[in-house]
């Protein structure tokens, strides 16, 4: 007797048709918002050669910024294109009645929003922009060799190399700060994104993306102010030690002693920023399948 | 083995399903009828194990529909009013999605298809309301499930596609599987529904096969109008009535006018026919 849980069989199958669902309902949309890195510099390089004669390429910050743009467009609106159809009673109705487990068909819908389309759209603009930056000279780096090598890191380590120069005896604790700048720090967020805008997506019956981002600044802005009294009251008089002895009097060891847990926070982001990413990805998963699993039609 | 016991169902305070309890026996083709709002679709959701239920028990073969395990998942087929436009083939999806039911035939499906006379290959987002029913339809025999729930299945089908239908589901519904049809429009499906279920709000009315309807009632085709009958409505050359059946003579069920005289004689129809909704 087949497993009714998770079967891997079972599970394979599924996640192969619903890779297909994945191509046919977010297929096109993925591959323009992919190929940007080449319409861009395509489009900022004609423009420049019809004004100034000359055929100049994107900087490479300005196509770090669309790198970003079109990411955060391809994050916002995914889920909801991928797996918006299942509170649609037709549709949805059909998915629910799919012989997979919940399970299967849950795991699936997360690896497929929450891995394979910001791979796939990583993998091709990345793939693409170095590309265009062998094709043209103007361009510079690429940004695969930016974020994975050397510049990014230069450019943040030499912001706070000068900070640290000013200030000689935080060198040590700003060169800690750096450690956030690696890039695979952020795969967790890009995930948590999609599982926010993904878990939109089950809530919603319209406007999802719109919704979600509403419902996620509405509960950033009452987070901040029930928090900001809370804090400032806890560390007012910490504050205003902090603020008479001025920054550059302040020492590393003045600083550990007045603020210990932001010290230790500010020494160890890398591990704060893993542990709180990881506890709201659970957090975001269980709602998900809260969700998932009790639905309807 | 197919049980509904006790059931009820309501979205928030509107009651739609209360103390609702039938079995159904294998390898028939059901009927089931009712007046607008009275549950069917309902109903059947709850079979297929979209809804869950508020009170009572569905008991399919031992499993809670609403538990959705994919054991029983593969053994039935719910077929809803609307079906969804996807932007596929019809071939594509019947590839794709019939290899999830263990026994889904694909010749079937072709076969279905071609019966209906609908174009395999056709884009199911380009299809007309009628085709893509038609598609749904195909799909919903060839996977040979032991349990096909339908609703309303000859809605937006045309006059020979409706015969098509008939046909088609005559043809390719094995002896082992087990039918329940939603309709209004019972001439559709006169010649193809057996037993007969009548739904009201709040019971079962009628849960009888055609023998057992014919053995209690009498449907008298004539010009003479009875006083003792049950029913009775003017037709173009006379008037059909609807008799209690003391001579034990069978005659040919009219399925309008049997609903009509369910309706009208509630009670007394629920005690002809008690034993079988218990």
């Amino acid at each position: 007797m087949e497993n009714e849980v998770f079967n891997w069989n079972r599970f394979w199958r599924y996640l192969k048709s619903d890779f297909n669902s994945f191509i046919s309902r977010f297929g096109i949309s993925l591959l323009v918002m992919s190929t940007m890195a080449v319409t861009t510099d395509a489009f900022n390089g004609l423009f420049s050669f019809f004004i100034t004669g000359n055929w100049i390429g994107m900087t490479a910050p300005l196509r770090f910024i669309l790198f970003v743009v079109f990411g955060i467009i391809v994050m916002f609106t995914a889920p909801a294109k991928l797996y918006g159809y299942l509170t649609d009673r037709k549709e949805g109705s059909a998915f629910l009645m799919l012989p997979a487990s919940r399970l299967e068909k849950f795991v699936s819908m997360v690896l497929i929003t929450g891995v394979v389309v910001p791979f796939i759209f990583g993998v091709i603009y990345l793939g693409l922009d170095i590309m265009v930056c062998m094709v043209d000279s103007t361009c510079g780096k690429s940004m695969f060799n930016l974020m994975f090598y050397t510049d990014i890191n230069s450019i943040f380590g030499g912001i706070a190399a000068e900070m640290a120069a000013e200030m000689n005896e935080w060198n040590q604790y700003m060169t800690n700060m750096t450690s956030v700048f690696t890039p695979f720090l952020y795969l967790d967020d890009i995930f948590n994104t999609m599982m926010l805008f993904l878990l939109g997506a089950l809530i919603f019956k319209t406007s999802k993306t719109g919704k979600t981002l509403g419902c996620l600044i509405l509960l950033g802005l009452s987070l901040e102010m029930v928090l900001s009294p809370i804090v400032a009251f806890t560390f007012i008089d910490k504050y205003k030690v902090f603020a008479e002895s001025g920054m550059p009097d302040m020492t590393v060891e003045m600083f550990n002693q007045t603020f210990p847990m932001i010290s230790w926070m500010g020494r160890h982001l890398a591990l704060v920023d893993t542990v709180s990413d990881t506890f709201m990805n659970c957090l975001v998963l269980f709602l998900i399948w809260l969700r998932f699993s009790r639905m309807k039609h | 083995m197919f049980k509904i016991k006790d059931l009820a169902f309501s979205y928030g305070d509107n009651v739609v399903l209360k103390d609702i309890s039938m079995k159904l026996e294998e390898g028939r083709i059901y009927g089931l009828l009712g007046e607008n709002g009275v549950g069917k679709t309902t109903l059947l959701t709850l079979l297929a194990g979209l809804k869950k239920a508020d009170e009572g028990i569905i008991d399919i073969d031992g499993y809670n529909p609403f538990d959705r395990k994919p054991s029983f998942l593969s053994e039935i087929y719910y077929l809803p009013d609307e079906v969804p436009a996807l932007r596929m083939s019809a071939i594509s999806f019947a590839a794709d999605r019939g290899q999830f039911w263990t026994r889904f035939d694909l010749k079937k499906f072709r076969g279905i298809m071609e019966i209906l006379e609908t174009d395999e290959n056709m884009r199911m987002d380009r299809m007309s309301y009628g085709q893509l029913k038609k598609t749904f339809i195909s799909f919903a025999l060839a996977c040979n499930s032991k349990y096909l729930f339908m609703d309303e299945p000859t809605n937006g089908l045309d006059i020979p596609s409706k015969a098509q239908f008939r046909k088609a589901v005559s043809k390719y519904t094995s002896d082992e599987s087990t039918l329940l049809i939603s309709t209004h429009q019972v001439r559709d499906l006169e010649t193809l529904i057996d037993p007969i279920i009548i739904l009201d709000r709040r019971d079962v009315l009628l849960n009888a096969s055609l023998d057992e309807i014919t053995e209690k009632l009498y449907f008298d085709y004539s010009t003479t109008v009875d006083p003792d009958a049950l029913y009775s409505e003017l037709i173009p050359g006379g008037c059909i009535q609807v008799v209690p059946n003391s001579t034990g003579v069978e005659s040919k069920v009219n399925l309008e006018a049997l609903f009509n005289t369910v309706h009208k004689h509630k009670d007394l129809i629920k005690d002809m026919f008690n034993s079988k909704n218990a």
